[in-house]
Formats: C-alpha cells, sequence, structure tokens
C-alpha cells in the first residue's frame, strides 16, 4: 500500500466516509424514512433519489480525484486538529451542556474564561469579561428584544 | 409611485436609520478585525433582528455586508492581515502606503473606492431587478427547475477549488433540506420521530453553526497575536489626504472595478474575493503609473476595493429577480427576508414593493453612511484591528449561542447550531465550499416544489424538462457554464503546473 500524505490520507477518508454514509442513507434510510407517495401520485423518493446519486458520483469523482493527484502540497485550514482542538470542542460541549442543565448565565461565564485561555489570554482580563458578558447579555436580551434566556439565577 | 413614497416616509425615520448606521458600524468593525468577518456579522444580527419591521432589519444587515467589505481593507492596510478574502488584493499595496506614512491615504482611498463601486452597483440593481422579475413571471416549473439546477451547478463548480467537492456540497446541502415533511404527502420524511425534525432544519441555527460557530472554532485553533509594525507618521499634510491628483488616478479604476465587481456580483457563486483580484488586475492593465503596483498604487486600491464592493449590490439582481442567492451574503439575506414573512423572487415586486423600494432607499442611505462613518470614525476603526481576538472569539461564540437560541427560544436549535459547527469546521479541514452547501439547502425547496410539479403535470415523463424552448436554452446554459469552468479550471492547473515546474 502506497504511503499517503497526511493531506491525501485525509482527502481519502474523508470521500470514503461520505461515500459510505450515502450508501447507507440510500440503501437502509430512504426505505424506511422516506413515504410513499400517494395513491395515483408520483413515487415519493424519485427527487431524494436523484440527490443521493448526484451526491454519491460527486463523492467518487472526488475520491478518484484524491487518489489520482498530488495533493499533499495544500494546506489544511488552520492546520491539522490538536490537543487544542480537543480543549476547544470539550469546553463548547460542557458549555452546551451547562447551557441545558442550569442555564445560560453559569454556562457562558466559564466558558468564556475557558476558552479565553486556550486562546492565549492571561492575566485578570478572562474573568473580568466571564463575569461581565453573560449577565450584560442576558438584561440586553430581556430588556430590548423580551427573549428571557433560561437561567436558574432569578434576575 | 405610491409605493415609494410609504418607502421614502418608512427609511427617513431615526429609527430606520439608526438601523443602517448601526449595520454599517458593526459591519466595518467585524470586517476590520482579522478572524472576524462581514458575513459572521450578518449571521449574527439575524436572530437579534426578530422582534423589528423587515425593513429595517434587512437594512441593518446590508449595511453590515457593506461595511464589512470596506472594513477588510482597514486591517489589510494598517496590519498586513486582511480582515477578509476579499481585502486580500488590497494588502500589498495599502500596507506599501502605510509603511510610507500615508495608511490614512490609503484608508480614504479605499473608502472612496468602496462607496463608488457600492453606489454603481445599487444603481444597476435598482435599474435591472425588476426588468428581471418580470422575465421571472413567464417562467414555469420546468424553467424554475433549470434556474435551480443552473445555480447549483454553478455555484457547485464556482466555489471552492474542486469541481467535484463542489458540487458534493451543493447535493449535500439538498440532501440536508429532505429532513422535515414530504411536501406532497405532508408525512415526515427523514426526521427519525424527533419531532422538533418535522418542521425541518431551521435556516438560522444552521448559518450561525456553519457560518459563524465553525469560523470560531477554526480562529480559535490558531490564534495568534498580531504584532503591528510601526508605521511611521505622515510626512506631509498630503500624506494623510486625497489628493486631486489621486481622484485623477482613481477615476479609470474605479469604474472599470465597478463594472467588473457589478457583473461578477450577478453571477451567482463568484463572489468579493474574486471582484476584487479582477479589479485589481484591470486597474494593473490601464494603469496610468503601472510601476508602483506592489509598492504602494493607489490604482491598485481603487482597482481592488471598487471590484469587491460593486460585487453586494449586484449581489441582490438574482435574488430579488428570481430569489437565487448569488453567494452566502445573499443566501443569509434570504433567511432574513424567510423569517420576516417574506419570500424573495419576482412576485415580491408585487406583494412587498414598498419592502422593496424601502430596501433601494436604504442601500443608497447606507453608502453615505458607509462614507460618513468610515471617513470621520478612522482612528476607531484603527484600534478595532488592533483587538485582541483571543477575548473576542469567546465572546462571539456565546453571542452566537444566544442567537440560536432565540431564534424559537429553543435549546435544540443550539443543539442544531453546534452541530452544524462542527459539520462546517470539517467541510473547512477538507476544502469542501461551504456556500454550495448553503445555497443548496436554501433552494431546495424551489427545485424540489418545482422538479416534482413538472413530473406531475407530465404524468412522470422527464420528457417535459426538455418540452420548453426557454427551459431548452437555461439546461444549454448551464451545460455550457459547466464546461466553461472546468476548461477554466483545467487550464489555470496547467498553469500552476508548469510555474512549479520552472522554479
Amino acid at each position: 500500500m502506497p504511503a499517503y500524505s497526511g493531506r491525501k490520507l485525509a482527502e481519502i477518508i474523508g470521500a470514503c466516509t461520505l461515500l459510505a454514509f450515502a450508501l447507507f442513507v440510500y440503501l437502509y434510510l430512504f426505505p424506511n424514512q422516506i413515504p410513499k407517495g400517494l395513491p395515483g401520485d408520483l413515487d415519493s423518493a424519485q427527487y431524494p433519489t436523484a440527490i443521493m446519486i448526484v451526491w454519491i458520483l460527486s463523492v467518487i469523482a472526488w475520491l478518484a480525484t484524491a487518489l489520482s493527484s498530488n495533493v499533499s502540497a495544500e494546506s489544511i485550514e488552520g492546520g491539522t486538529p490538536g490537543r487544542k482542538s480537543l480543549l476547544i470542542a470539550v469546553t463548547v460541549l460542557m458549555g452546551f451542556l451547562l447551557f441545558h442543565l442550569v442555564g445560560f448565565i453559569i454556562a457562558a461565564i466559564p466558558t468564556i474564561i475557558i476558552l479565553s485561555f486556550i486562546c492565549g489570554e492571561r492575566g485578570v482580563t478572562p474573568f473580568i469579561l466571564g463575569i461581565i458578558v453573560p449577565p450584560a447579555v442576558y438584561v440586553f436580551l430581556l430588556k430590548v428584544m423580551e427573549v428571557r434566556l433560561p437561567s436558574v439565577i432569578p434576575l | 409611485m405610491d409605493a415609494v413614497i410609504v418607502a421614502l416616509n418608512n427609511v427617513f425615520t431615526l429609527h430606520h436609520l439608526l438601523f443602517i448606521i448601526g449595520g454599517v458600524g458593526i459591519g466595518v468593525v467585524l470586517g476590520a478585525i482579522p478572524g472576524l468577518s462581514a458575513t459572521m456579522g450578518i449571521a449574527l444580527i439575524i436572530p437579534f433582528t426578530l422582534a423589528f419591521d423587515p425593513v429595517p432589519s434587512i437594512l441593518m444587515m446590508m449595511g453590515a455586508y457593506k461595511g464589512g467589505i470596506y472594513g477588510g481593507s482597514v486591517a489589510a492596510i494598517l496590519i498586513k492581515a486582511p480582515g477578509t478574502s476579499a481585502a486580500a488584493a488590497t494588502v500589498t499595496d495599502g500596507y506599501a502606503l502605510a509603511k510610507q506614512g500615508k495608511g490614512l491615504k490609503a484608508l480614504k482611498v479605499s473608502l472612496l473606492a468602496s462607496v463608488a463601486g457600492d453606489t454603481f452597483s445599487d444603481i444597476i440593481l435598482i435599474l435591472t431587478a425588476v426588468q428581471l422579475a418580470r422575465v421571472a413571471l413567464h417562467f414555469g416549473p420546468v424553467e424554475y427547475t433549470a434556474i435551480a439546477v443552473i445555480a447549483l451547478t454553478i455555484i457547485g463548480s464556482t466555489s471552492g477549488k474542486s469541481l467535484a467537492k463542489g458540487i458534493f456540497a451543493a447535493a449535500a446541502g439538498l440532501g440536508v433540506a429532505l429532513i422535515g415533511l414530504d411536501p406532497t404527502t405532508g408525512l415526515p420524511r427523514l426526521s427519525f420521530g424527533i419531532i422538533e425534525f418535522y418542521g425541518g432544519i431551521h435556516l438560522i441555527p444552521m448559518l450561525i453553526g456553519l457560518l459563524i460557530m465553525s469560523e470560531l472554532f477554526t480562529q480559535m485553533e490558531q490564534v495568534k497575536t498580531i504584532s503591528a509594525e510601526h508605521l511611521p507618521p505622515p510626512q506631509t499634510s498630503d500624506d494623510s489626504r486625497v489628493t486631486r491628483a489621486d481622484l485623477k488616478l482613481m477615476g479609470r479604476p474605479v469604474i472599470g472595478g465597478s463594472i467588473i465587481g457589478t457583473i461578477i456580483g450577478i453571477i451567482p457563486g463568484l463572489g468579493p474575493t474574486l471582484g476584487a483580484f479582477l479589479g485589481y488586475d484591470n486597474a494593473w492593465r490601464f494603469a496610468r503609473h503601472p510601476e508602483k503596483f506592489g509598492k504602494g498604487s493607489i490604482e491598485g486600491i481603487a482597482g481592488a476595493e471598487s471590484g469587491n464592493n460593486a460585487v453586494s449590490g449586484a449581489n441582490l439582481i438574482p435574488l430579488l429577480g428570481l430569489g437565487i442567492p448569488g453567494d452566502v451574503e445573499a443566501a443569509i439575506l434570504i433567511g432574513a427576508f424567510l423569517i420576516h414573512g417574506l419570500t424573495p423572487g419576482p412576485l415580491i415586486f408585487t406583494q412587498a414593493p414598498d419592502v422593496v423600494y424601502g430596501l433601494y432607499i436604504g442601500l443608497v442611505l447606507a453608502n453615505i453612511a458607509l462614507l460618513a462613518i468610515g471617513w470621520f470614525l478612522i482612528p476607531a476603526f484603527v484600534r478595532a484591528a488592533r483587538v485582541r481576538v483571543g477575548l473576542l472569539l469567546p465572546t462571539v461564540f456565546i453571542l452566537s449561542m444566544v442567537g440560536a437560541y432565540s431564534f424559537q427560544q429553543s435549546v435544540f436549535d443550539v443543539g442544531v447550531a453546534l452541530v452544524f459547527g462542527g459539520i462546517g469546521y470539517v467541510m473547512a479541514k477538507l476544502a469542501i465550499p461551504k456556500t454550495s452547501f448553503l445555497i443548496g439547502f436554501i433552494l431546495a425547496p424551489l427545485l424540489e416544489d418545482n422538479f416534482r410539479r413538472a413530473l406531475q403535470i407530465s404524468d412522470g415523463s422527464y420528457g417535459v424538462f426538455i418540452s420548453s424552448p426557454l427551459g431548452n436554452a437555461l439546461w444549454g446554459l448551464a451545460i455550457v457554464s459547466v464546461i466553461w469552468i472546468a476548461l477554466q479550471r483545467r487550464s489555470s492547473r496547467k498553469k500552476t503546473n508548469q510555474t512549479a515546474q520552472e522554479e
């Protein structure tokens, strides 16, 4: 098996994953999730099928291009995902869970502080920002747009 | 005429003028900050305008769009870091002028060229959109299917570096739009028994995830402090102002850039970045001082900036005339129209003429606001270009979560935005164009409705799609455009390979 560069490998894995997903959707999900047309009507699966065929053909073309051409020189936007990416993902998910469980303010404070630190900020500024911004946004939405964000803190 | 008077009365209120000025100001600041963009700005504004009327809301977004494209040049000129990709053509000459102590002059040239480009394309919009809409009123399901396919093939082929990825992204956007209720049977489709999916994936949380959150994730990964090199102060008073000689130099490139940008804006999928580079190239071809290009050319800045800003007004021509978005910003505006109960397309001229005329008047006012704000608040934007993005990105992330929530006051929508944030992040890593995906998603109802109606009319015969002369002409246009784009790509790849071999 030829040794592929990081970029080329990512392209091949990406194309293969999307091809497998498209086949799964087309062969398994469509029969279960697309309703039959009304009596005397056209088949409701015609249009979705046409889309999936375009999807599958374009991914095959992409895979063929990735296998045959030299894409190793192209750079990946923002670099290859690493430890920082994982930290961002964990923080964001934590923020969402807190938002769901205890509301906006308690979720936003640690999310802003941790993300600022991940972005390289140090000192007290991230803490000040984290404490000021969430209540300010909460009050702005409540007073100006009459949108009450979920919050366990009674404001 | 009544509609024009109503529109004039509507727009010339303090409330509406503040929306325009606010939109332009937000756009310039966001555009000036490297890492943020006009696109993010208008996507973020949408949910916060739900409580307001359609005209001021849409004008605020248009103001942000115009301001954002100009704002990109502030960072390009002062810190050699284009705030938006459309400002990349301005970097070399703008920064070279700044290093000669002529940073303020460069900013003013950029502003004047931007406003001129904007105004020209707005005039073309006002003159042509209604004519296009008149033609579109004769379209039936076959022609609309063809129009949607043309838009998707052109956008799929032009956005991004790979034709296959562009087409895939458009198909993926159409695929995601399948989730919801089947338009004919009214039965749930690909909804997996989740009630929130019965209404389909909503555009606003998807936009926020795909355009804002994914971009923030990428930016947070690579955030670095921008150390601005100390720029020398102006030597003479002429170094800070636009002289008569400068204005003479700007004339030709501005006219060329405005025309080129307008044409680029009308064609779906091309966008302001191409407008800027073609405007710059045109300025160089017809320059009085070609030797100054790359070393601080007024003509270069004028050509690039008029070229990228002229795209913004022209983008609205297919949007208002046909209901087809030309690029991401126009796609976001479609979302804004829809959430305010308006459907862009030929019928909007009869259904909501006051909105259309209000929009036209507001666009011209936004240009005046951009000129005034840009001219008098340059020092503030200079500060914005040097803001610590490490503090700003987390704040914008929180605002984007709030934006996704406030659309329907639903935590589920925040989850949808985060999922699309992840999808957008992966798309960026694999260089899959988000524009194609988004426009595929937006055009899906138009395509599906007309595709199925055409088949119903013909009792399921696909021959109906080649039964109309106008439809056939449109199919021919689609085929020609894809072949032309493929040939262009092939020749540019050859050129790149040749250059690489020579080096």
